[in-house]
């Protein structure tokens, strides 16, 4: 039942998402786009799971679409013609499908969604609803924003996409890797909203599961569309590993196990093996980034499983990569866990002291790696300031109970 | 001054934001001998819940009433030394809800209770006893004008507050 | 801009104030105590004894009248406020999601109406 209606959901995403990418990139204008396919996208997701998936879902919608714009236009007695540049490619649409020639161009929307004209913190849920059609409020409270204010930033975005006129095409060749980091990066954070979901593996309720599978369709359907960009098959491979240790990541009772603790058998070997040969598939381009290097530590940690024990001066030594190419803040904190575990308890904590207070105050890794630094140091008195901070700062309560009984 | 610009307007010019000033009271570094001599002051927490009609009056041709009806109760407080602090909050309708559901956040527009009544500020009482927070809890505006206040004791142990 | 936080909890929370839950409990909340003044975010607060000691006063048909117990019968009750001093609601509802109440019970953010001396 719940597969099944995933299987529809998939369907009506997918054509939703290929449609407002063809008619926005012809009209220039995302939200009339998506605003004459939302009602129809709703209707899809009723009627499919009983009716069944139409032969051409995207001809359905579309003339569904037609169909609501037609009553809407009758009712306010307006005529359809007001929107003339996004019926016009509607009609290019329709013959384009009658003639099998529809063009796929969600990766123009994918990256006018991540372009640099476009605040940086919308553009995961610009994507996640010009993209996939989801709504506003759904995506809001994914992201800890009041459902009015989410559908105000996304309106403003669209807005300046349209007076903007960004353009609708795929980036110069030149521009190509800064672009496409903007695109990966965002699709990443699609997936940072679904990593907490471990919960919900219980939930009868499938959709309720957070943006995971959303995550991977995104990452899969870049590397479809790029198949020459090492990066793309990067982040795919990173999400594989990540995934790959869902099971590990909760004992049965629900307790958080740290990656170090975790049942190595309970690993996903499918999802492994896909990660290390899209890992491999990568470094043939020899073309190094951040996103292969954050894959190729996941794919060091994973190790463990063959040797019985991880190999921390290797997983260092691509921690000190990536904060060169991408000098995050997780990536510094990381790197001091693995020279701590490598050169011991000092040489991380001398790590963490080089990071500007500022930027930690209000970290939690950082402060969970210092309280078991400390820990280990027997510096009792600042451990437990530290894990304070940890615990306080922690959003998951799994994680929460963890660090209240190591403290 | 006032962070909401129109009420600051309507509240200077009905004169009365000098004295609806909890923090000023606050900060009185001698307060008057108190009415009632608490022998171990004790901090009790009043919440006020008001109605849609008194949260009306908050603008509009009433707010002059409405507020000054506020000033001189929290004056009357600070005056018996028994006001430890508090603060009026905004409408209930500007207010973010946030649970979590089936593991994740899940954020609502409005207060927390759909009660008829609505918390719409907080108020904190040093006195002897309950009965006394009482006392002072039934002359409160919120319950004069068809609303209910709340009375609560506090923690002692969670104290934050860092006065 | 300043935001009161309120925390609601339910039943069972407020018993873990006392039971064999306590210490997980009281942990939980001076971690986070601790964690909202490291940030230097925190203006003030206080927590709640449980609404079975609450007294609730109201007219009634021009009467006092004095009830036993809260306000309100919701399924959470208020259990603790903070004052928090925070440059706008996007942070503040990222410290509500790390509030331990965020967790079994509800966190409202509700901006204060700020008045001091002219």
């Amino acid at each position: 039942m719940n597969a099944a209606y995933e299987t529809v959901e998939t369907v009506a995403r997918t054509s939703y998402g290929r449609l407002v990418a063809y008619l926005a990139s012809r009209s220039g204008d995302v939200a009339g786009a998506e605003d004459a396919l939302s009602e129809a996208l709703y209707k899809a997701l009723i009627h499919w799971p009983s009716q069944g998936i139409p032969t051409r879902p995207e001809a359905w919608l579309l003339q569904t679409a037609r169909n609501h714009a037609m009553d809407e236009a009758r009712k306010r007695k307006v005529r359809q013609e007001a929107m003339p540049a996004l019926w016009q490619a509607a009609q290019e649409a329709q013959t384009a499908m009658e003639q099998d020639l529809f063009p796929d161009d969600r990766l123009k929307l994918l990256f006018v969604c991540a372009h640099p004209a476009i605040d940086p913190a919308v553009r995961t849920p610009l994507l996640l609803q010009t993209v996939l059609g989801f709504d506003a409020a759904r995506i809001a409270s994914a992201f800890l924003v009041a459902p009015a204010a989410m559908g105000q930033r996304l309106v403003r975005a669209k807005t300046k996409i349209r007076e903007a006129g960004i353009a609708f095409a795929a980036p110069e060749p030149d521009e190509l890797p800064a672009r496409l980091e903007a695109v990966l990066e965002a699709i990443y954070a699609v997936y940072g909203q679904g990593w907490e979901d471990i919960a919900d593996t219980a939930s009868a309720d499938t959709r309720e599961q957070g943006f995971t599978d959303e995550a991977f369709w995104l990452a899969r359907l870049l590397v479809q569309l790029l198949p020459d960009e090492p990066e793309a098959q990067g982040l795919l491979a990173l999400l594989l590993y990540c995934e790959s240790r869902r099971a590990a990541r909760r004992s049965p009772s629900g307790d958080f196990v740290p990656l170090s603790r975790q049942d190595s058998a309970l690993w996903s070997r499918p999802k492994i093996e896909e990660a290390e040969r899209l890992l491999a598939q990568a470094s043939s381009h020899r073309k190094l980034g951040r996103f292969q290097l954050e894959a190729a530590i996941q794919s060091a940690h994973t190790l463990r499983g063959l040797t019985g024990k991880t190999n921390w001066a290797a997983v260092a030594a691509l921690y000190e990569g990536l904060v060169q190419i991408a000098p995050t803040l997780g990536g510094f904190v990381g790197q001091a866990a693995a020279v701590a575990e490598w050169r011991g308890p000092e040489a991380g904590l001398a790590l963490l002291h080089d990071l500007a207070p500022g930027a930690v105050k209000s970290y939690q890794p950082f402060w969970a790696v210092k309280a078991h630094l400390l820990r280990l140091l027997n510096r009792t008195d600042e451990a437990n300031h530290a894990f304070d901070l940890a615990i306080g700062l922690t959003e998951d309560s799994a994680v929460r109970q963890y660090l209240l009984a190591q403290r | 001054m006032l962070r909401n610009t129109r009420l600051s307007a309507a509240l200077l010019a009905a004169g009365v934001a000098a004295g609806f000033t909890f923090a000023a009271a606050k900060a009185q570094t001698a307060p008057p001998e108190p009415t009632v001599k608490a022998t171990k002051p004790l901090l009790f927490m009043l919440l006020p819940y008001e109605t849609k009609a008194q949260l009306a009056a908050r603008t509009g041709a009433a707010q002059k009433n409405y507020w000054g009806t506020w000033a001189a109760y929290g004056k009357k407080l600070a005056e018996a030394g028994v006001l430890a602090g508090g603060s009026a909050l905004q409408s209930p309708s500007d207010a973010r809800t946030l649970r979590t559901r089936n593991g994740k956040p899940q954020i609502t527009t409005g207060a927390y209770s759909d009660t008829k009544e609505q918390i719409t500020g907080y108020l904190t009482l040093r006195v002897g006893s309950m009965d006394e927070a009482l006392r002072w809890a039934a002359e409160c505006p919120a319950v004069k004008n068809g609303g209910a206040v709340e009375i609560r004791p506090t923690v002692p142990t969670m104290a934050s507050d860092r006065q | 801009m300043q935001y009161v936080m309120l925390n609601y909890e339910k039943t069972e929370t407020f018993a873990a104030r006392t039971n064999d839950q306590q210490e997980a409990y009281w942990g939980a909340w001076t971690a986070y105590i601790a964690a909202l003044n490291e940030a230097g975010i925190m203006v003030g607060g206080q927590g709640l004894q449980p609404p079975t000691v609450a007294t609730t006063v109201r007219l009634a048909d021009g009467k006092r009248h004095v009830q036993d117990g809260p306000y309100a019968d919701t399924k959470e009750q208020l259990a603790g406020f903070f004052i928090l001093e925070l440059p706008s609601l996007d942070d503040a509802m990222q410290w509500a999601a790390r509030c331990p109440a965020a967790s079994d019970g509800v966190v409202e953010i509700r901006p204060v109406l700020v008045m001091s001396p002219p």
